[in-house]
């Protein structure tokens, strides 16, 4: 059935681009040659134009049939039925009234009837004035069907203005597309037709500089899109969309390729009145066009196949670039840059001998553009694995990291320690000692590092552990490893605000009774919070406090949210309330656990010592200020903790904390 | 009309980005986040379920459905996409008894793409 849905797609796209391209070809290139070449004998103009415009007849008859065919594959993609259950009245009524596509799809039907009434009237009309109107005309409408194929896809479910560069960009696209491949056809068949040379010079002429214009859109509205694209390179290897897209832009290099040969080879000798040019030419863009129907075609199935940013991508090679291992070496950095500026003034020159008239290849150009890639190849490489550029399903929250703390207990601790250090018991008898976690694991893809835990490392002690956890267990031990990194960070924290590197607090849900389920995750960009971990009954007096003073607080800009560190916590909030909002949550009792790594003490490996600690966490999600242990009665803590609250509220805006995930 | 090769130049060395026109991106519905939130226990019963995707969905082909323990749906059968936010859909829940819940989602982005999916959470007294 989808093989049949990407035969539809692509027949449909040829279509319209055949129907634009048409068009084009008599407008820009076959009516303006003819003008000039009408004394010449044998140039029947007229009979071309009708052969031509017969063509756009099985066009539009090819391009309702595949458009039809697609509306139905996407009714039944959309209401997850097969294809024939989903021919019923209520279905395609909602297909065509309540979705996007199906509006879209309507007003294309209405375009290519106009289409057809003009057509009819530009093959039935006489008068060289007449003609040229109707064609331009029935070109706009047909720009129109091929244009709006860019609202079918992905560029209209975005938000905001990105969207419409990227529209734009795709509409673009589509009718440079029609206007170089769609064309092509019509100048096969003129160069076949035609006897007075006069005319082949003339339409190569302007057909190549058509040609030029569209190659120049499509780069630049291809350029666009792949703006949004930067740092998909993984996914442009490791899925099968990208490898489909590699495979187009293979294709496309080919036709380009083809066509350099033509404008800088061929065109000038078919103006020099060289015929068997004209026949070498017109081979070419038959070639041209083969390679086009396949350019189509993986378009049709670009359509259907899971895109790449729903796929973790699975690395296929042995090795990949990265930056990572010259961080160090600032003499590495400047050869790498000088020979960056040699490869690129080399490309330059390779491209300007490769597009003259005609083509020329200067290998020492060539050179200087193949030694310093090797160079950057070999300077740049590291050992890659499948699952390099996967992503954690998960997200960093303290429900994930303390389970990931009870897994490190059970495997990991015995060779690398409660600190990760490599002082475990085991590492002793070990040929090599493990290396610091916490300096390493920051520093490393946690796609590397899943792939490290589940097969172990070749030529070290490491073990794999696949065979004892599954998969889901391995990324949370991860985000442990992260946790595990951020704790020794988080040493340096003290109760006043600095400028340190931000340890990031893991996520977690709460709740207030009366209100519905809240995250930490959501109180950033708007507030400070007070995180305070208590326990019963030595944080009453603190507790009692902070329920007085919320609404001070709350004007402030901190919003108090309170965990109790054992299970007997939540018989305090119906004593405790200042009248405004309540500060005591219900959360998980992992959500202690985890945090009890950030409370700063360096023996862990005690079981998690319960003291009431509190943490101030900025606006954008990051671990701030740290206060361990209840305040002393001498103290004024509420002084201090306002103090620091308001240095957060004031500080200037950094970027928040990346929560993003793939699904 | 002479082409100018020196102004082309800057354009042909970024041949590179034709093919990915396509765009790698090409968008998918994917659970940004859900009230109450994926794997957490909510403590009493909420009235609705909340989930937040990352594209506009297509109201008339998006479901969600709300399963107990044995299999049974438990949800009030209404799902809908917000009016005001399309990247939002929801459906309202009744007294649910503690216990886990399954939540099954299948949406359909307005470019065409089907994506579902499905996660549980608790109700604790």
């Amino acid at each position: 059935m989808s093989t049949l849905f990407v035969a539809a797609r692509a027949v449909h796209y040829a279509s319209a681009m055949l129907l634009f391209g048409e068009l084009v070809f008599v407008i820009a290139v076959a009516r303006p040659a003819w003008s000039l070449a009408r004394d010449a004998a044998n140039v029947d103009g007229d009979d071309i134009h009708h052969r031509l415009l017969a063509v756009s007849r099985w066009s539009v008859i090819a391009s309702v049939v595949s458009g039809a065919s697609w509306f139905a594959a996407e009714a039944a993609v959309m209401s997850g039925m097969p294809v024939g259950q989903a021919m019923n009245r209520e279905t395609l009524g909602l297909v065509v009234g309540d979705t996007s596509f199906g509006h879209v799809w309507a007003l294309r039907l209405g375009l290519v009837i106009t289409l057809c009434a003009v057509l009819r009237a530009l093959r039935r009309s006489a008068g060289d004035l007449r003609r040229s109107r109707l064609a331009i005309g029935a070109a706009v409408v047909a720009a129109a069907y091929l244009g709006s194929l860019a609202w079918a896809g992905h560029a209209v479910a975005g938000q905001g203005p990105d969207d419409y560069d990227r529209i734009v960009a795709d509409v673009a696209h589509l009718l440079a597309a029609g206007a170089w491949l769609g064309a092509l056809p019509a100048l096969v068949r003129c160069l076949g037709a035609i006897h007075a040379l006069g005319g082949a010079a003339q339409i190569t002429r302007r057909y190549t500089n058509l040609g030029v214009a569209s190659v120049s859109v499509l780069i630049a509205s291809g350029s666009t899109n792949a703006w949004y694209l930067v740092g998909d390179v993984p996914a442009l290897f490791g899925t099968d969309y990208g490898r489909l897209l590699l495979a187009k832009l293979g294709l496309v290099a080919a036709m380009l390729g083809l066509a350099v040969a033509n404008r800088g080879t061929l065109a000038p000798r078919v103006a020099g009145g060289d015929d068997r040019a004209v026949r070498l030419l017109r081979r070419n863009a038959m070639l041209e066009i083969a390679a086009g129907i396949g350019v189509v075609i993986i378009v049709g199935a670009l359509g259907v196949t899971v895109p790449a940013t729903h796929q973790s991508p699975v690395w296929p090679f042995e090795h990949t670039l990265s930056w990572q291992r010259i961080q160090q070496a600032a003499w590495v950095q400047l050869i790498l840059a000088a020979a960056g500026t040699v490869a690129c003034i080399a490309g330059v020159i390779v491209v300007r001998a490769v597009l003259g008239r005609p083509p020329r290849l200067s290998l020492a150009a060539l050179a200087g553009v193949i030694v310093p890639a090797g160079l950057f190849a070999w300077l740049l490489a590291v050992p890659a694995h499948p699952t390099t550029y996967s992503t954690a399903p998960i997200r960093y929250t303290a429900d994930a990291v303390a389970s990931g703390a009870a897994l490190y207990a059970s495997h990991c601790i015995a060779c690398h320690g409660g600190d990760g250090q490599g002082d475990g018991a085991a590492a002793s008898s070990l040929p090599i000692r493990p290396a610091s976690l916490t300096e390493r694991v920051p520093n490393r893809r946690e796609g590397d590092l899943f792939w490290w835990i589940a097969h172990g490392i070749t030529g070290t002690p490491m073990p794999g552990f696949e065979s004892q956890l599954n998969d889901m267990d391995i990324w949370e031990l991860i985000q442990f490893l992260d946790a595990q990194a951020e704790a020794q960070n988080a040493m340096a924290m003290t109760d006043r605000v600095k400028p340190l590197r931000p340890v990031v607090a893991p996520d977690f849900t709460f709740e207030i009774t009366g209100r519905p389920q809240e995250s930490l995750a959501r109180q950033r960009g708007s507030r400070v919070t007070l995180l305070v971990f208590y326990t019963l009954p030595e944080s009453l007096p603190r507790l009692r406090q902070l329920a007085l003073k919320e609404r001070a607080l709350k004007a402030a800009g901190a919003r108090v949210v309170a965990v109790p560190t054992s299970a007997s916590g939540s018989a305090v909030d119906a004593e405790i309330t200042g009248g405004g909002e309540s500060i005591f949550a219900i959360a998980s009792p992992k959500v202690a656990d985890a945090y009890a790594m950030f409370a700063g003490r360096a023996d862990r490996s005690k079981e998690g010592a319960k003291t009431h600690v509190e943490f101030l966490i900025d606006g954008h999600g990051y671990l701030r200020v740290r206060w361990i242990g209840i305040p002393e009665a001498a103290s004024d803590r509420m002084a201090e903790t306002l103090g620091q609250i308001d240095l957060l509220v004031h500080e200037p805006p950094r970027a928040p904390v990346q929560w993003g995930h793939r699904h | 009309m002479k082409i100018d090769v020196k102004r082309l130049l800057p354009c042909l060395l970024l041949t590179g980005w034709v093919a990915t026109s396509a765009s790698l991106a090409g968008a998918h519905a994917s659970l940004d986040r859900a009230e109450p939130a994926v794997g957490s226990a909510v403590h009493g019963s909420p009235t609705e379920l909340k989930l937040w995707f990352t594209q506009r969905l297509e109201p008339a082909f998006s479901k969600v459905q709300v399963l107990d323990r044995s299999g049974k749906q438990v949800d009030k059968g209404d799902p809908e996409v917000d009016r005001a936010v399309a990247t939002l859909l929801r459906v309202s829940l009744p007294k649910l008894a503690p216990g886990r819940y399954r939540v099954k989602w299948r949406v359909l982005s307005v470019d065409t793409h089907v994506s579902a999916g499905a996660f549980t959470f608790d109700v604790v007294p």
